[in-house]
């Protein structure tokens, strides 16, 4: 009876279908039958699954307890007896199960037993603990029973690996709609009621944000009802469907399970370049309803594919893009262990994959076999060769056809620009027939190879990508590698400039001899390092190529892992010590320019070819290097060898010394290279950069790169630095345990695997996320876990039904959709018939609808749905976080350390691993961003403003109802638009309050200060004519004055002020709006240190970036200034060019500025030191970031309210300068205090200090109404305007349940 | 409070997520004797404080300084590896306990009585934002909870008008290298993320200040509620009430902010005590925030987070402030300065008003630095053993637990990681970190991942 057979026969009706609350409570005495089958259903299989390993008669017997038959679980054991018949509470099993005894929680390592597995235990405990095992197993016996084959066997029976069986959908009276007939059928048997359908209002919202994310408009809800033909509801899915806005919601539902990233986070946070491809793709995919089939084959391996999917339109193999998923990964910073860094973004891989597409979570099988589930720790691995043999890195996927194009034209005008140039050469040299003839003889001695004597670590090795048998161990990608390699001769002609050739090279490998918009991605075979070495390439490159080690496949630069930028155009020997990286796996990688997978940089052209790398011993030093052709010419007979080898090219026999000699002929201007010189050249070489111009630039979409393939080992307990047995790639093991036979990575054959008829996860795991997005909750309410720990099915048969039905038509989820929405059970109203709450609290029967939350980006486009304002262009770079920029939410770059603020209140999902359902939750940042942030109230700005302009409404009460079913999807009843017309009527009250409270407190405010100034004024410009004589010999210097209240002329020298744009003298300065500055010719010495200095007033607090004074390059793109609010509202900064020389100070915010002058310097030290001033006293903290900048001597020049450059929003100043002073020295701060006291600033406690008491007294009286009217127009804001009233309406029903809610 | 709003009881009745309910795993964590802590302050010196320059004296060091370092030398974030670097600071011993601390820290010193230095401390990555999530979650990677989650969701919330969670910023500090995902609550309900709270600027939350003036914000909010309760009637669903009242909470949160955020109500003495109007920026504001974590712990705050402020000194840049890959001296010694004192009389403030038996300041950075150069005058990061402290909460002051080998470099004593940091952590606040858990993908996750033991040796 205790055999496996039994046991598993048993198994397989147990799990989540099956239902046993059928079996009766049993009569104690004469129920032994059904009692020992519950006990084979229901109480066996957890002991031997949860509790065999530890507690048997074989091996262990973990605190003295055997649980593997009968006497062994009733006996008594060192904590008391087990199982006691008949008296749960004297069994210490269910103590234990129950986590009632401190540190003695059972099962170990694992979650509690599920409650109804425990109440099991104490039912069978209270009615006698019938228990057929009458003896232990036997020590095979028990094996077989806990081995992972008989673990597996048991729990390849689990629900969601068994076949998708064919079910047929029960009658219902209710509907012919087979989802209602499942449903009906289970509410039925419950006997739940159910509500009525949903009016149709309520159906069109629900219909358009579930299909499309969006609200429908108040024009398309009455287009919709006045629509009274049959098939209304399918007609307008077919339309909501056909929308592109279909695509971007289903998009974003996707970028959810695969944890959509920009960037990859850590220190950084360095871009994915390209990653929006990706994002794209998938709306383009789902608005064409590619089938979900392909779908999988192309994130599994689209660059794979034997028939790729092409968009002919766009030129763009669509397929390839579906891999960029795979570099969403999390990467850290420069890791010393990049083993340890390969794991975790592999298992990251592993994790979303197994997630994504199966529902399972193989991640947890990385150290031992998964505790609950049909998964090893073999699966794991082989599934981890898979990933770890291929590497991350920047594919293009233009189509063949655009990579290839213009390729065979620009070759065979190469041919004939060759030939003509060979030919004006030879003319030139004139060698004559006689010296052609001995000519074979004459020609340079080939060259040597570099050696490797001396290395004598075994492992030292020359890689000669001249030679053929050079390339085996190299992955060339890209369509600059597609010919291979190049033979010695080959060259390249230059796209722009006077030169004609870029140079003649040796064999080797090129990315640019057709034109440098090709791209290029050469990388090598791993190669385990066993010893310190250093590696050497003899390479060439430019325009930002880059040539790198990868470690452990590590794919960002920083500290220990440099990257090299080639920009040399002739050969050279690179050199990287990899002495650090000793023990590690390495290959080589060169790139062209926006080729690297991170960090990528440099412009679109770049190139690089590479003839030999060599890896030696560290310190062996360089391999040997060229010897100069133009030396080793004999000199009565050059002429005659730099002829053989033009005749040699020309023929395309050159060997590589003489393609040396020609390249440094044509660099010593021995051989002519130039349009002027070559006029028989000149129109063939025109023809070539016209058709080079036409060459395609790639599309670069990250993906990853195959490359040398290989299993992995186990790590034993997922330590990687102890691997163990080699797992062969190939799928999980439940499904099929053949290893696959390729030298490729396996990608493919993964699937295809996935999608065998026998895997039934697949269909399963997206049937139920359709169902998820449409019903609010899936019928497995863990879309992601399928397993042992996930939901069971609510709807089984319903489940299989879908799935088989999905995968018979085509895996379309259009036609899933359009089939799902068209049922009864979906257009049910959201209120809960009578007795559902109680008996179904979470609505798992599907009685109603489920009344939702609307999602994060759903609730922001739908602001500008209602406003009128939402942009509908599609695609392309996302925009920046937390912007009021009127596009989908889809497309807001997702930058992992800065997630947007908005959406992440709204629960949009932190990208670091698969999230098929979102949380909902309900909390206060939430209510604040409504009520509070900027975006609500920025597009209730936009909208009010326009509504109560708006020609289409005769009335407020039709503005207010427009408005209203804007929001809501209904028409305002009669109360409620009352309500809002009161409303409306008082905030416009409330506006005009306000403006009578501000004109008072100005008209009191004008009065106070009046009178206070004319205490003031006298005192402050006798202390101001006492300071300015008494500290005329004091104050330094200065290089330049400029004294804004008199002109903007340079009182000391000639660099006079000239204005620009509205620039003026006014209000006792330069009056500056934002849309003026002014500018000094050159200054004639060359300038280095310096001091700026300033008194200025601000026209506003909160303006950011505007310079004050500046001294700049003549070009502007080098600059130093003082700079107003820039990194940090209210703050001066120093600034410069890409702030290379600048960091806040960390003084103090600004507050006086916009009240009077304010005094303010900077100075430049020598050694690069910064120190900033105000007001004559140090600002902050001194700095120094990098040295100083020296401006030669009449390239520079002076700028006031400009920061840089030439006028552009950001960079203006808006206030007044009243005077600025430039120094050609560091003054100290000694000096600089001295001027600020000399210029006048006279402090509000010099003044108080110079009037007598009585003056004192009426000073300090006068100043408190005048403080107390300016902090309460403060308080006040900004003044309202007429539109208030409409923006206050807006922002209130953007703040309405019923606007955020779904029904 | 608006009377449109109903009643926090009557909510209570009526949902299920009402705002004080505690998560069930919370429960089921509680361990059955009394809590020593019920708040915790983390003092994060983001960059890595180096041991033997603070915690850890070395005499070895000066004996050695100038040579080869006479061990195998584990890879280093720079490679840039010089010789053993004697420590320039020098130690004292403090206090009655007699704990030795470096002249970095004189202000410390004088709590020495109140510390637990634990030298023993271990990490498993070595760079700034894995070893930040590291420390924050034991996860080193973003996605998971942050302890100040964790903490809250074990033990609920003391006061709904303020987050449960706050992490301090002033002076231009910015969030560690791996950004607010350091904060975050990961898979955790939402609520339980931290609220970032500017302790010398406005608005101290973001979105806290109201757009409107208190008149017409209730105005706008009456016409608000009025619709909400006829939806929430029609709809009859739970979660409608909830969304209404966390209008109620936010509410009452722009009251409640500034009111901590407004030090007028110090006295001259206690500005003092916390260096709360310093001459030198930064020390100023690492106050302010001090100050300000003493407020929000009075307030039932049950987590609060502290950052330290950059003097771009050495590699420390605003994200990694201690990081002195250069210039060690200049830059410890001027972090130093910006923390000795406010943390000190955070300490002696908390002790005077019998608020440090019920809270746990803890004292940490990512990982240490080498005890030998890095180039001429820096050091490279450490995870093999560093130091960090703890004080108040029920820890035995006075204590020096674990220790490094002779050059400092590698613990050789009572090895313990941040698991067990947490583990002791929760502990005090009367939580079993191995039942503190939530389901997520299918697993019973942890503060403590499978790892921690509670460092029995420190406590009371």
């Amino acid at each position: 009876m205790c055999g496996l057979f039994t046991l598993t026969t048993l198994l397989s009706i147990a799990p989540a279908f099956g239902s046993w609350g059928d079996i009766q409570e049993p009569a104690a005495a004469a129920a032994t039958a059904a009692e020992v089958e519950f006990f084979e259903a229901r109480i066996r299989p957890v002991l031997v699954e949860r509790c065999y390993s530890c507690h048997n008669s074989s091996k262990r017997a973990k605190g003295g307890l055997v649980l593997d038959h009968r006497d062994g679980i009733r006996e008594e054991s060192d904590t008391g007896t087990a199982v006691v018949p008949g008296d749960p509470e004297r069994s210490m099993l269910l103590k234990v199960v129950r986590h009632e005894i401190e540190d003695l929680e059972m099962p170990k390592d694992g979650p509690r037993l599920d409650d109804e597995v425990v109440a099991d235990f104490e039912r069978w405990i209270r009615n006698g603990a019938q228990d057929p095992r009458d003896a232990p197993p036997s020590a095979t016996e028990l094996s077989a029973l806990t081995s992972w084959e008989a673990t597996l066997a048991r729990r390849k029976l689990w629900w969601s690996l068994q076949p998708i069986r064919a079910v047929e959908p029960p009658p219902s009276a209710w509907s012919d709609h087979p989802v209602d007939r499942f449903v009906e059928s289970e509410l039925e048997g419950r006997g739940l009621a159910r509500a009525g359908p949903a009016d149709r209002r309520t159906l069109i919202r629900r219909l358009s944000f579930v299909l499309t994310g969006l609200p429908p408009t108040p024009a398309e809800i009455e287009e919709f009802l006045a629509d009274d033909e049959p098939g209304v509801t399918e007609r307008w899915t077919d339309r909501l469907l056909a929308s592109p806005r279909y695509g971007e919601r289903w998009a974003r539902h996707w970028m959810d399970v695969v944890r959509y990233a920009d960037s990859h986070g850590s220190e950084g946070d360095p871009a994915i370049p390209n990653a929006y491809r990706y994002r794209d793709y998938l709306i383009r995919a789902f608005n064409q309803d590619v089938p979900y089939d392909q779908l999988v084959r192309e994130h599994l391996a689209g660059d794979l594919l034997a028939a790729p999917r092409i968009d002919s339109e766009r030129g763009i193999d669509e397929s390839a893009i579906g891999t960029a998923h795979w570099r969403m990964v999390f990467h850290g910073f420069a890791p010393t262990d990049a083993l340890d860094e390969k794991v975790r973004f592999v298992d990251d891989q592993i994790n979303v994959f197994g997630k994504a597409f199966l529902g399972q979570t193989i991640s947890c099988a990385r150290c031992h076999d998964h505790k609950f589930d049909a998964i090893s720790q073999k699966d794991y691995y082989a599934l981890f060769g898979i990933f770890a043999s291929t590497r991350p890195g920047m594919q293009d996927v233009n189509a063949p056809a655009m990579q290839a194009l213009h390729q065979e034209r620009l070759g065979g005008l190469k041919l004939e620009i060759r030939a003509a140039m060979a030919a004006a050469w030879s003319r030139e040299l004139a060698v004559d027939a006689g010296a052609r003839k001995v000519l074979p003889s004459s020609s340079p001695p080939s060259l040597p190879s570099p050696s490797l004597d001396g290395d004598s670590v075994p492992n030292a090795r020359r890689w000669d990508l001249g030679s053929a048998a050079g390339m085996a161990e190299w992955f060339p990608t890209g369509n600059g590698l597609r010919a291979g390699q190049a033979g010695a001769g080959a060259f390249a002609v230059l796209a722009e400039g006077e030169r004609v050739l870029a140079g003649i090279y040796p064999a080797g490998i090129y990315t640019h001899l057709l034109s440098t918009r090709h791209r290029g991605v050469l990388q090598s075979a791993r190669v385990a390092l066993d010893g310190e070495y250093e590696v050497w390439f003899q390479a060439l490159g430019g325009g930002g190529a880059k040539l790198r080690y990868v470690v452990q496949d590590y794919p960002r630069g920083g500290t220990v892992y440099p990257i090299t930028e080639l920009q040399n155009a002739t050969w050279s020997w690179h050199r990287l010590d990899l002495s650090y990286w000793n023990g590690d796996s390495v290959h080589w990688e060169l790139c062209t320019a926006l080729d690297a997978p991170v960090e990528a940089g440099g412009g679109e052209r770049s190139w690089f070819g590479l003839r030999q790398v060599v890896l030696r011993r560290k310190g062996a030093g360089p391999p040997a290097a060229d010897p100069d052709p133009l030396a080793s010419l004999p000199a009565d007979r050059g002429a005659a060898w730099i002829q053989a080898a033009i005749d040699a090219w020309a023929r395309d026999t050159a060997t590589d010394a003489q393609a040396l000699l020609l390249d440094a002929c044509l660099r010593e201007g021995r051989l002519a290279n130039t349009l002027a010189d070559l006029p028989e050249v000149a129109q063939l070489v025109a023809r070539y950069r016209e058709v080079e111009a036409q060459v395609p630039l790639p599309t670069r979409v990250p993906g990853l790169l195959e490359g040398d393939a290989a299993d992995q080992p186990l790590f034993l307990r997922g330590d990687h630095r102890r691997p163990g047995e080699l797992a062969p790639r190939r799928f999980l093991e439940a499904i099929d345990a053949e290893p696959y036979a390729t030298a490729s990575s396996g990608r493919l054959e993964l699937a295809e695997d996935l999608l065998r008829a026998d895997n039934p996860l697949p269909a399963r795991v997206i049937v139920n996320r359709i169902w998820h997005h449409l019903f609010g909750r899936g019928l497995v309410a863990t879309p992601d876990n399928f397993g042992k720990l996930g939901a069971a099915p609510s709807h089984p048969e319903l489940l299989d039904y879908l799935a088989q039905r999905m995968v018979e038509r085509g895996w379309s989820i259009k036609d899933l959709v359009r089939f799902l929405v068209a049922s009864k059970t979906w257009q049910l109203d959201s209120a809960p018939p009578d007795g559902a709450l109680a008996a179904d609290p979470d609505n798992v029967w599907l009685s109603h609808a489920r009344v939702r939350r609307l999602d994060a980006e759903a609730i922001r486009d739908a602001l500008f749905v209602a406003a009128e304002r939402l942009d509908p262009n599609m695609y392309g770079p996302g925009f920046g976080a937390d912007t009021a920029t009127p596009r989908r939410s889809v497309y807001v770059t997702s930058r992992r350390n800065e997630l947007d603020a908005f959406l992440a209140a709204f629960d949009s999902p932190v990208p670091f691993a698969t999230t098929g359902a979102r949380a909902s939750t309900n909390v206060p940042a939430q209510s604040l961003a409504m009520l509070n942030g900027s975006l609500v109230r920025e597009v209730a700005e936009q909208w009010g403003t326009s509504m109560r302009a708006d020609p289409r409404f005769a009335t407020d009460r039709l503005r207010l109802a427009h408005m209203f079913a804007a929001v809501t999807g209904r028409t305002p009843e009669d109360g409620e638009i009352q309500a809002l017309a009161a409303y409306l009527e008082a905030c416009g009250a409330g506006v005009r309050a306000d403006r009578q409270r501000r004109e008072a407190l100005g008209a009191r405010l004008v009065f106070d200060a009046t009178v206070l100034e004319s205490v003031l004024r006298p005192v402050r410009a006798r202390l101001r004519a006492a300071a300015s004589s008494a500290a005329a010999p004091a104050g330094p210097a200065p290089f330049a004055r400029w004294d804004f209240r008199e002109s903007s002329r340079d009182t000391v020298g000639a660099l006079h002020g000239v204005l620009h744009g509205t620039a003026r003298l006014a209000d006792g300065g330069l009056l500056l709006d934002g849309s003026g500055h002014v500018s000094t010719p050159p200054i004639a010495p060359a300038l280095a240190e310096k001091t700026l200095e300033a008194w200025v007033r601000l026209a506003d607090l909160d303006q950011r970036g505007g310079g004050v004074v500046t001294v700049q390059g003549l070009r502007g793109n080098v600059f130093d200034s003082i700079v107003f609010g820039e990194r940090i509202p209210r703050r001066w900064l120093a600034g410069s060019d890409g702030f290379r020389r600048t960091e806040d100070f960390g003084g103090s915010d600004e507050s006086l500025a916009g009240d009077a002058a304010v005094h303010v310097a900077i100075a430049f030290d020598a050694d690069g030191r910064i120190r900033g001033y105000r007001n004559g006293e140090p600002y902050g903290e001194p700095y120094r970031k990098a040295a100083l900048v020296p401006y030669k001597a009449g390239d520079s020049q002076v700028l006031f309210g400009l920061r840089h450059g030439s006028p552009a929003p950001g960079r203006m100043l808006r206030g007044v300068i009243v005077e600025a002073r430039l120094y050609d020295r560091a003054l100290s701060a000694e000096e600089i205090a001295a001027s600020a006291a000399a210029s006048g600033v006279v402090s509000r406690a010099a003044i108080l200090a110079a009037l007598d008491e009585p003056a004192r007294r009426q000073v300090i009286l006068l100043e408190a109404p005048v403080a107390a009217s300016r902090a309460e127009l403060a308080d006040l804001g900004e003044p309202a305007g007429e539109d208030e009233p409409w923006i206050l309406v807006a922002h209130a029903l953007f703040n309405l349940k019923e606007f955020l809610y779904l029904r | 409070m608006p009377a449109l709003f109903p009643s926090r009881r009557d909510l209570l009745r009526r949902t299920s997520t009402g705002f004080g309910m505690l998560a069930l795993s919370g429960l089921m964590a509680r361990r059955p004797e009394v809590a020593r802590a019920r708040h915790v302050i983390f003092c994060f010196m983001s960059g890595g404080v180096s041991q033997v320059d603070s915690f850890d004296p070395k005499p070895e060091l000066e004996r050695l300084h100038g040579q080869p370092m006479p061990v195998s030398i584990a890879r280093t974030q720079f490679n840039d590896n010089g010789n053993v670097m004697a420590s320039p600071f020098r130690f004292r011993l403090y206090g009655a306990s007699g704990i030795a601390i470096s002249s970095l820290f004189p202000e410390l010193g004088k709590v020495a009585d109140e510390l637990a230095v634990v030298r023993s401390m271990t990490s498993s990555v070595n760079e700034h934002a894995q070893g930040n999530y590291l420390m924050h979650t034991g996860f080193p990677f973003m996605g998971h909870p942050s302890a100040g989650a964790w903490a809250n969701y074990g033990l609920g919330s003391e006061n709904e008008n303020l987050p449960g969670f706050v992490v301090l910023q002033s002076g231009g500090a910015v969030a560690p290298h791996g950004g607010v995902g350091l904060f975050s609550s990961g898979f955790l309900p939402a609520h339980h993320q931290a609220s970032i709270v500017a302790a010398d600027r406005q608005p101290a939350v973001r979105n806290i200040v109201p757009g409107l003036g208190d008149a017409a914000q209730r105005r706008h909010l009456e016409l608000i509620g009025r619709f909400d309760r006829d939806f929430a009637a029609r709809t009859a669903d739970p979660q409608l009430e909830a969304a209404i009242h966390n209008y109620e909470t936010a509410f009452r949160m722009q009251a409640a902010v500034p009111e901590v955020c407004d030090f007028s109500g110090e006295s001259e003495a206690t500005r003092r005590l916390y260096g709360f109007d310093a001459t030198e920026p930064s020390k100023a504001a690492y106050a302010r925030q001090c100050l300000l974590a003493r407020r929000l712990v009075e307030r039932g705050v049950r987590f609060v987070e502290l950052s330290c402020i950059t003097k771009n000194l050495g590699a420390g840049g605003a994200p990694n402030p201690w990081d002195q890959h250069s210039a060690l001296e200049a830059g410890h010694g001027a972090m130093a300065f910006q923390v000795d004192q406010p943390i000190a009389g955070l300490i002696q403030d908390l002790r005077a008003r019998g608020l440090l038996d019920e809270t746990l300041v803890i004292w940490a950075g990512e990982f240490g630095r080498t005890p030998f150069s890095q180039g001429a005058d820096g050091r490279d990061h450490n995870p093999f053993g560093f130091s960090i402290f703890l004080a108040g909460g029920g820890v035995r002051g006075g204590t020096v637990y674990g220790r490094t080998d002779e050059l400092g470099y590698r613990v050789v004593e009572d090895r313990c990681d941040v698991y067990d940091l947490w583990a002791t952590v929760l502990h005090q606040l009367g939580l079993d970190h191995k039942r503190l858990t939530y389901r997520y993908a299918g697993r019973d996750v942890r503060l403590t991942d499978v790892h921690g033991e509670v460092l029995t040796g420190i406590l009371a």
